[in-house]
């Protein structure tokens, strides 16, 4: 059973500075009872996420909406386990998998093929089960020769067709999404609605955060709306 | 897949830590293969930008071990077939000693999309630097093999001692790299300074000189924890046992240097993906 539970989170973190970042001002710091490099110890926190509570079951769609340091990103990450909790309690029941960054985990030198095998294998597969993956994200990606080729001759559409394939190719119960559908032309788009219904159909989760309100309309069944780290409201 | 944490705030609680450092080492140990794969990868990515691939960097240690062979071979008036060899396994060794160290200072800064956009193992992202050193110092022992195989006088059976010696030498870089990477991760101008430190450092390690050449100086050496990791791959190699002052002391290292990283990765792991952001 797929579950994600959220009580009073809340989610802070420290600003670094290119100061602060300096271990040569820390130590000048140290060295001159900090008056010569003053602010050098003085971070900046950042509370991202406030008192936010909310159950999302299995087979909910939920969109993520809100202005660029709403808090989104950071509840995906949360939700994740990359980030973790100040206060409140995360908990999460079944297995994830995050399609955050388009392109992480990818090694440009490498070719498409070799591409999935390293992405599934990070994202918790065997290398058995990650081979497995390739004729479906062949299907999928409908890439092609393209696949035999290193990754760095991509564009940016393609990029988003090779990661997404393998985001969710390894059946995750629950797959959290950000903004990456911007690339992909319309034909990507129909098809990688079909395959988030197929994984959303069995039964799973999904947590999108989208700044198109079609996307989101498309995907999700119910809607969190974001502002300055609260969670205002839901429809 | 659960991941729960216990309200309040997370400021180090024992069983926060104790659970964090679990699940990194489960992780790490239980993911290990994922550490050998992306090693593998990453060689053979090396291979297909060029025919030689790493061996390269073979080469360029064949070149700096016979340029420095006969330059200082002749400039200290020493047994060639004492020199060459020994000075031979001292750099090959120690290009994996500063390339574990250099790199560690941003082994987790370079890995960053990965630490940011899926739940991971620091250990295991350390893991994969210390194989990669590893696959680096496997090309450049051929040249170690070579004049090995041309001056084998020294070689007897206690130069297996130099297998455990290896293994040794790994378990103390893994805990540098965890330990530095922490570091690193939070201070970004430490990556320049090891390097710059490491230069000069390499100048008071017995590579190109023995410790007893030193005499009254020797101190200098004897203070140097890579002294001590050096021995313990060049004596076997050059037929002695490593001395019991070697091995104790890179055991003891090895119990302290651990003990911190883990220390480390237990209460700053949290705050690894703020530092790296």
């Amino acid at each position: 059973m797929a579950r994600i539970e959220l009580n009073n989170v809340t989610v802070e973190y420290p600003i670094y500075n290119a100061r602060s970042m300096s271990l040569r001002n820390r130590l000048v710091a140290i060295g001159t009872g900090g008056t010569l490099a003053r602010g050098a110890n003085k971070l900046v926190t950042v509370r991202a996420l406030e008192n936010v509570s909310f159950t999302i079951a299995e087979g909910d769609r939920v969109g993520l909406v809100g202005h660029n340091g709403s808090g989104k990103s950071t509840l995906l990450r949360t939700l994740a386990g990359i980030y973790e909790p100040t206060q409140g309690t995360v908990s999460v029941v079944g297995k994830i998998a995050t399609i955050l960054q388009l392109g992480a985990g990818l090694d440009l030198e490498l070719s498409g093929y070799e591409n999935i095998v390293r992405m599934g294998m990070l994202l918790g597969a065997t290398m058995a089960e990650a081979r497995a993956f390739i004729p479906d994200i062949e299907a999928f990606t409908e890439l092609g020769e393209f696949l035999s080729v290193p990754v760095h001759t991509y564009s940016a559409g393609m990029l988003t067709r090779l990661t997404f394939g393998v985001g969710t190719a390894i059946q995750p119960e629950i797959l959290l999404i950000d903004e990456v559908f911007g690339a992909g032309d319309e034909a990507f788009q129909k098809k990688a609605s079909q395959r988030l219904q197929g994984v959303v159909g069995a039964a799973k989760i999904l947590v999108l955060a989208s700044h198109s309100p079609e996307l989101i309309r498309l995907y999700c069944n119910r809607v969190f709306h974001f502002e300055h780290g609260h969670l205002i409201r839901e429809d | 897949m659960s991941i729960a944490s216990d309200s309040g705030l997370i400021a180090a609680t024992p069983s926060k830590f104790y659970a964090t450092i679990r699940k990194e080492v489960t992780e790490a140990f239980g993911r290990f293969y994922l550490a050998v794969y992306l090693a593998w990868s990453d060689t053979r990515t090396r291979y297909r930008r060029s025919v030689l691939g790493p061996f390269w960097l073979v080469l360029g240690t064949a070149i700096g071990v016979g340029g420095l062979g006969i330059v200082w071979g002749s400039l200290f008036e020493v047994d060639r077939a004492v020199f060459i060899p020994s000075l031979t396994v001292g750099l090959v060794c120690w290009y994996l000693l500063s390339g574990c160290v250099i790199e560690s200072a941003g082994v987790f800064y370079h890995n960053r999309e990965l630490l940011l956009s899926m739940p991971s193992s620091s250990l295991l992202i350390s893991i994969q630097l210390l194989l990669r050193q590893v696959v680096n110092f496997g090309h450049n022992f051929v040249v170690v093999i070579i004049v090995l195989a041309i001056f084998p006088h020294a070689l007897n059976w206690s130069s297996f001692l130099a297998i455990p010696g290896f293994l040794l030498v790994c378990v103390n870089m893994l805990w540098i790299i965890q330990l530095v990477g922490y570091f690193g991760a939070r201070f970004r101008d430490l990556e320049p300074l090891l390097a710059a430190v490491m230069q000069p450092l390499f100048f008071v390690t017995p590579v190109m000189f023995r410790s007893s050449q030193l005499g009254a100086a020797s101190m200098i050496v004897e203070f140097n924890p890579f002294t001590y990791w050096l021995g313990l791959i060049r004596d076997p190699l050059m037929g002695v046992a490593p001395s019991a002052l070697t091995g104790g002391v890179s055991l003891g290292m090895a119990v302290v240097g651990w003990t911190a990283a883990l220390y480390m990765t237990g209460t700053k792991r949290h705050r690894l993906p703020y530092w790296v952001h």
